[in-house]
């Protein structure tokens, strides 16, 4: 009896070993940028390969690298984990800092294993984090390309992320609705507010609670990006109404729709230039391995369906979602361009009308904030995509690095946007800082481009009261959300 | 067990520390892994995730107070107690690896959390149970035949 007993003891154990080989990982992540990424068959291994770099920050003089041609300096220091940059269109610009919401129910013991392992990551030294939430506003009066004056617009914000400005309103997307502030232009304070526009699904859970903003080219419209409260919907549908989606809000009147769904967790909302096109960039699904799911840069249909959470890049199905949906599956659109695997794209910009070199005058820059899904460190960058008749055309390039050394990161980028010169502009949260990355040969725009630029002015809004007075009555009508969870 | 039939006059020696402590461990693990292997079938029965975190927890605390319960039988072992075998210890430990890898399985997310390999490692660990019951009883027979 005994002996069969260590024997099964034994072949267990090998068993084990087994299943934590997460296999050779000498896969070229290039083969996922792209169109067309290779998409290997998913495994699940009983320990997920997780690999997270400890924050140590800049040391004074320090800064990321980046390619000849470009020279990168830091704009603003002493942050408080900034997430997103958005200009203004008379050049200034806004910072956004937040921390996640706290207080998300933790259903499995997993859970608490994975919340403990994330806190190794944040670390940042010791002693209490400046206050976040805030919304910090910066001049650069003469153009130069420094900051010259600097002032908190906002602060005490619910976690905000995505903004927007248009005619004298100032909003903003908390992590459970979209704000509106009078504000015009030049100003250091908001004129009063602030008004709910539209809420947004919010708490208890609110996993990807990062609510991007993006103004329409008609500027009647609001579109913000609501992610998944889950992974791959391990809390069920339930915790799902409304997420995983775009939103199309009217500025005006607060009324929303579904614009697009199926996105687990889309940000960097941005509109082509050229084409009016709406695109976003967005974090696919961890635990498959460490080369899946790529995450995805794409335009956005209107009513489009992507396929979250039961397929990926079309019809790929995640077994783990069940019970499965084959009219869901056969329904979804494959994205435009992959950026690999667990790179984690939070922020996009096109530099289209920016003072770039030639090499980044027609494409869209992407802020990689970075991996811990698979033990090398994939992301932690930012990238160009170079764009034709747009559409991306081409490979990725490494623009921004040296956030990563060694196993330790310096900073993360996350937002990132063209300033009032023309330069880019990269949000560090984990290094407090805004990096400006411009041309070598010190070249600027005519004339400041704010990052929402409005092409056709739509007809005035009847309501000549306007968002002020139409407030929180005017919440969203559920049934029109969400016709991914539609039984 | 063994105690209780030292109340009927059967066993030379009092129950020792060892045994009582044993005693208030061992229908942890026994109990948790008997009603993960009941949640799991709900759970595929229904693909209603609530089963699967009762899942999760029932095997957690079974790992932990088994886990503890395994550490005090191999003190009692190693000290030579009356009714305590290698054997006995082995089985144990085959129960809780099942265990700890059945609740890495359980920690993926959605269906395959559970089906297949959930289930097929949540019947394996109840089967293992039984036979470290029926191996206990065996040999507490053996020490004092009625």
């Amino acid at each position: 009896m005994s002996r069969t007993t260590y024997a099964a003891v034994g072949a267990l154990g090998l068993l084990a070993l087994a299943a934590c080989d997460d296999g050779p990982d000498d896969f070229d992540v290039s083969r996922q940028i792209g169109p067309d990424p290779e998409l290997p068959e998913p495994r699940q291994p009983l320990l997920a390969s997780i690999k997270l770099a400890e924050v140590v920050g800049w040391e004074e003089g320090q800064t990321p690298i980046v390619p000849e041609g470009l020279t990168v300096s830091a704009y603003a220091t002493d942050l408080a984990t900034p997430r997103t940059v958005h200009t203004l269109p008379n050049g200034d610009v806004l910072v956004v800092q937040s921390r996640g919401p706290s207080g998300k129910p933790l259903p499995r013991p997993k859970d608490y294993i994975r919340g403990w392992i994330m806190s190794l990551a944040k670390g940042g030294g010791g002693g209490e984090p400046p206050e976040s939430n805030l919304i910090t506003l910066l001049r650069d009066t003469d153009r130069d390309g420094t900051v010259d004056e600097r002032s908190d617009l906002l602060t005490g914000l619910h976690s905000p992320f995505g903004v927007a400005w248009h005619d004298g309103t100032l909003y903003v997307a908390e992590a459970d609705e979209i704000v509106a502030y009078p504000y015009e232009l030049g100003a250091t304070e908001v004129g009063g507010g602030p008004e709910t526009v539209t809420p947004l699904p919010g708490g208890p859970i609110n996993h990807h609670w990062t609510k991007d903003l993006a103004l329409g080219p008609d500027a009647r419209h609001l579109y913000v990006s609501v992610g998944s409260n889950s992974n791959a919907a391990e809390r069920g549908m339930e915790a799902e109404n409304g997420r995983a989606a775009i939103w199309e809000v009217d500025r005006e009147t607060g009324a929303s729709r579904v614009y697009a769904s199926g996105l687990r967790n889309p940000n960097g909302l941005t509109f082509h230039p050229e084409t009016g096109t709406l695109w976003t960039v967005v974090n696919e699904r961890d635990e498959l391995g460490p080369n899946l799911v790529p995450d995805y840069m794409t335009s956005v249909q209107d009513g489009g369906f992507y396929g979250w959470p039961w397929s990926y890049f079309g019809d790929h199905v995640d077994v783990r979602v069940h019970p499965p949906r084959p009219d869901m599956v056969a329904q979804a659109i494959s994205p435009d361009y992959a950026l690999s695997s667990h790179v984690a794209p939070l922020g996009m910009a096109f530099t289209i009308g920016s003072a770039m070199p030639e090499a980044f005058a027609n494409g869209a820059f992407v802020g990689e904030h970075g991996s811990w899904n698979r033990t090398f460190f994939n992301g932690y960058k930012v990238v160009y995509i170079p764009f034709e008749n747009g559409m991306p055309a081409g490979m990725a390039e490494d623009v921004v690095t040296g956030f990563i050394d060694g196993d330790q990161a310096r900073g993360r980028p996350v937002g990132v946007a063209i300033d009032g010169t023309g330069a880019l502009l990269v949000a560090d949260d984990a290094g407090n800082t805004v990096w400006r990355v411009a041309a070598a040969d010190g070249s600027i725009t005519p004339e400041p481009m704010g990052s929402d630029p409005v092409t056709v002015e739509a007809e005035p809004a009847q309501d000549a009261a306007g968002p002020a007075a139409s407030g929180a009555e005017t919440a969203p009508p559920q049934t029109e959300i969400a016709p991914a969870v539609q039984q | 067990m063994a105690h209780a039939r030292s109340v009927d006059g059967y066993r030379p020696e009092r129950p020792g520390f060892t045994d009582l402590v044993l005693s208030a461990l061992t229908p942890f693990p026994a109990v948790c892994f008997t009603l993960a292997l009941l949640t799991d079938l709900a759970y595929w029965q229904t693909s209603y995730l609530m089963w699967q975190h009762f899942s999760a927890w029932l095997l957690l605390v079974g790992i932990v107070v088994g886990g503890c319960a395994l550490l005090v039988s191999i003190i009692a072992t190693l000290m030579h107690r009356p009714g305590h075998r290698w054997s006995h210890i082995g089985l144990g430990a085959l129960v809780l690896a099942l265990a700890i890898l059945n609740n890495l399985v359980h920690a993926r997310d959605g269906w395959t959390a559970v089906v297949p390999w959930g289930l097929v490692l949540s019947a394996l660990t109840v089967l293992a149970l039984v036979a470290s019951g029926l191996l206990r009883h065996a040999s507490a027979s053996a020490r004092w035949p009625s």
